[in-house]
C-alpha cells in the first residue's frame, strides 16, 4: 500500500476511502493516523471531540489492515475512521451525552448503531461534543467547551450534533453519527456545509442512545457527500428488536439509485412557508438549488399544507415535556449540575399542561396526514434547512429580517420541525455560501421509509455542484 | 401573559423547588411559549379535528397481531 500525504488523504470522501481500502490501495493504519493527526491539530480550536480514542483506533486500524491483507473483508466501512456523538453508548468507554451528570458513565454494552458500525468495519476515532443532553441547537457546552464552526471559529456550529458537524467539515473524521430530535443532525450539517440524514422515525434503532424526546428521537449519518451518508446508513439502518419503536420495514440498497438523476421527479414546495421569513442569502441559495434540479429535469409543484403554521409551538411543547419527564429525578437531585440553558428548558417543561402536550401530539397526526396526502402529488419536498447562517458563538438571539431579534431556539426549528413532528425522513445538503463564506443548506423531505429517493436527489445535486468539495481553512 | 404567580404555583404542583431567581427565568420562557401552545390547543379543539388521535397511541402493527 503506497504512502500518501495527509492533506490529500483527508480530502478524500468516505466512500473513496472505503473503496481504496477494499482495493488494498490504502492502508487503514495510514488513514487512521492521518485522521488522528488532524484531530490533534484542529480539536484545540474547535472543541469538537470530548474523547479521542488514540490507542484504540490505532489498534483497530492495525487489525483491520491485517484482516484486509489476509483477504477478510469486514464490510462496507472496513478501516474507515468514523466518530460518534457522545450520547451514543460505547461499551466500557465514557459516554457523557455532553453532560456533567453522565461525565463518568461507562456503558455496559454498545448502542445498536455502535455495534452495527463495528460489524461493518468502522474504526472509531472518538466521541463528539454536543449540546448538553442534546437539548438545544448551539452546542455551546458549559462542561466540555463551546464547539466552534471550522468555517469561522467565532461562529457556532449549530446543534445539538455540533461536534459531529464541525469534525466532519474540518476533515477530522470521514463520517460521524448524529442524533436528531428537532433538527440536531440537519442543522449542524447545513451550518457546517456537510450532508446529514434524519431517517424516518423508527428506521434506525435508538437502543443505547441517551434519549431526548422519545417520540421524535432518531439517529443518522453525517458526512461530506450524500454518497457517504448513503454508505453509512446502509450499515446500520433496519429493525432492532431491542428498540420498541423500531420499525420492521425492509431496507434498501441505498447506493443503487444514486446515479439515477432527477428526470421526471416532482419536487414540492409549500407556498407561504418554505421560502418565507429567511435571510436573503439563504433564500437565494435554496432558490438556485431548486432551479438546478429543475434544469436537470425535475418538476416543481406548489402544494399547500393548510395547517403547517403551529408546528414550532407543537415542537417546543413535545420537545420540552418529554425531556423533562426523562430528567425529572436528576432535575430534583442535581439541578446545579445542568448548564443554565438546559436547566431552564427542563424546568419550563414541567410547567406545561398535559392538554398542551396531547394537543401537540394530535397536531402531529394532522400535519402528518396533510403531508401524506400531499405526497400523492409530489415525490419529495424541498426547503431551506434553517433560515439563517452561522451566528456568533454564545448568541441566544438571531436576526432573520428587518432587524428584529428573535429567540434562537424557535427560529432555528422553522423548517426542521416539520419532519420531526411528522416522522418523515429529511436530508440536509449543502447548497451555497453567504457573503462571509458561511455555508447554507437545503432540506429534502421524503415519504416514510423512502430515504433512497432523498439520497438519489441529493447525489444528483452534488453531481452538478461543488459546494460539498470546498474545505474550511481551520 | 402574566405568569408571575403562575410559575411558583405550577412548580409547587410539580413538586419542583424553584427559588425566585429560577422562577423569573422560567417565567420568561413560559410567557413566550404559552400563548402559542394555547393557540394550538384552540386549533386542535375545533370540530373538524375532533377525531384525530395523538401520535402517541399504540398502533398494533400487523407483526404484533400475527404474533
Amino acid at each position: 500500500m503506497a504512502a500518501r500525504n495527509y492533506p490529500e488523504l483527508l480530502d478524500l470522501s468516505l466512500a473513496q476511502v472505503a473503496r481504496l481500502i477494499r482495493r488494498r490501495e490504502l492502508s487503514p493504519v495510514e488513514v487512521t493516523e492521518a485522521t488522528l493527526t488532524r484531530i490533534g491539530a484542529v480539536n484545540p480550536k474547535l472543541s469538537a471531540f470530548i474523547t479521542v480514542f488514540e490507542e484504540q483506533a490505532r489498534q483497530v486500524a492495525r487489525a483491520s489492515e491485517m484482516l484486509m491483507m489476509a483477504g477478510h473483508d469486514l464490510g462496507p466501512l472496513h478501516g474507515v475512521p468514523i466518530a460518534l456523538k457522545d450520547n451514543v453508548a460505547t461499551k466500557g468507554q465514557r459516554t457523557t451525552a455532553g453532560s456533567k451528570i453522565l461525565a463518568d458513565w461507562l456503558p455496559e454494552s454498545d448502542a445498536t448503531i455502535t455495534s452495527r458500525l463495528r460489524r461493518a468495519g468502522a474504526v472509531f476515532v472518538g466521541k463528539l461534543n454536543m449540546h448538553e443532553f442534546a437539548w438545544g441547537g448551539t452546542s455551546d457546552n458549559p462542561h466540555y467547551g463551546a464547539v466552534r464552526n471550522p468555517w469561522n471559529t467565532d461562529r457556532f456550529p449549530a446543534g445539538s450534533s455540533g461536534g459531529s458537524g464541525a469534525a466532519v467539515a474540518a476533515r477530522a473524521c470521514f463520517g460521524a453519527i448524529g442524533t436528531d430530535t428537532g433538527g440536531s443532525i440537519r442543522l449542524p450539517s447545513a451550518i457546517n456545509g456537510i450532508a446529514g440524514l434524519r431517517p424516518t422515525y423508527g428506521r434506525v434503532s435508538n437502543h443505547g442512545i441517551v434519549p431526548l424526546a422519545w417520540s421524535m428521537d432518531t439517529a443518522g449519518p453525517m458526512a461530506r457527500t450524500v454518497e457517504d451518508c448513503a454508505l453509512m446508513f446502509g450499515a446500520f439502518a433496519g429493525h432492532d428488536a431491542a428498540d420498541p419503536a423500531s420499525a420492521n420495514v425492509a431496507t434498501h440498497d441505498y447506493l443503487a439509485r444514486l446515479g439515477d438523476g432527477v428526470e421526471g421527479l416532482r419536487i414540492g414546495i409549500v407556498p407561504g412557508y418554505f421560502f418565507h421569513h429567511l435571510q436573503p442569502p439563504v433564500h437565494a441559495a435554496v432558490t438556485a438549488a431548486l432551479k438546478t434540479l429543475e434544469g436537470a429535469g425535475a418538476h416543481v409543484v406548489e402544494v399547500p399544507i393548510d395547517n403547517i403554521h403551529g408546528n414550532i409551538s407543537a415542537q417546543l411543547t413535545i420537545e420540552s415535556a418529554e425531556p423533562s419527564t426523562y430528567h425529572q429525578r436528576w432535575l430534583r437531585e442535581r439541578p446545579g449540575d445542568y448548564g443554565a440553558d438546559v436547566r431552564s428548558l427542563l424546568e419550563v417543561g414541567e410547567m406545561l399542561l398535559a392538554t398542551h402536550y396531547l394537543q401537540a401530539q394530535r397536531y402531529r397526526t394532522l400535519l402528518r396526514n396533510e403531508f401524506l396526502e400531499a405526497f400523492k402529488k409530489v415525490d419529495l419536498f424541498l426547503c431551506p434547512t434553517l433560515p439563517f447562517t452561522a451566528t456568533p458563538v454564545g448568541a441566544t438571539k438571531v436576526v432573520i429580517e428587518n432587524g428584529v431579534e428573535e429567540d434562537m431556539l424557535s427560529a432555528i426549528m422553522q423548517y426542521t420541525g416539520v419532519p420531526s413532528l411528522t416522522g418523515l425522513p429529511a436530508l440536509a445538503v449543502p447548497c451555497g455560501f453567504d457573503a462571509d463564506g458561511l455555508p447554507i443548506g437545503m432540506q429534502l423531505i421524503g415519504r416514510p421509509f423512502d430515504e433512497a429517493t432523498l439520497f438519489r436527489v441529493g447525489a444528483a445535486y452534488q453531481a452538478l455542484t461543488d459546494f460539498h468539495t470546498r474545505a474550511p481553512k481551520v | 401573559l402574566n405568569v408571575e404567580g403562575l410559575v411558583p404555583a405550577l412548580a409547587q404542583a410539580a413538586d419542583l423547588a424553584l427559588d425566585a431567581e429560577r422562577a423569573a427565568v422560567v417565567g420568561e420562557l413560559l410567557a413566550a411559549w404559552l400563548p402559542a401552545a394555547n393557540e394550538l390547543s384552540r386549533k386542535m379543539s375545533a370540530l373538524e379535528h375532533q377525531t384525530l388521535l395523538p401520535a402517541t397511541v399504540f398502533t398494533h402493527a400487523s407483526a404484533d397481531v400475527d404474533g
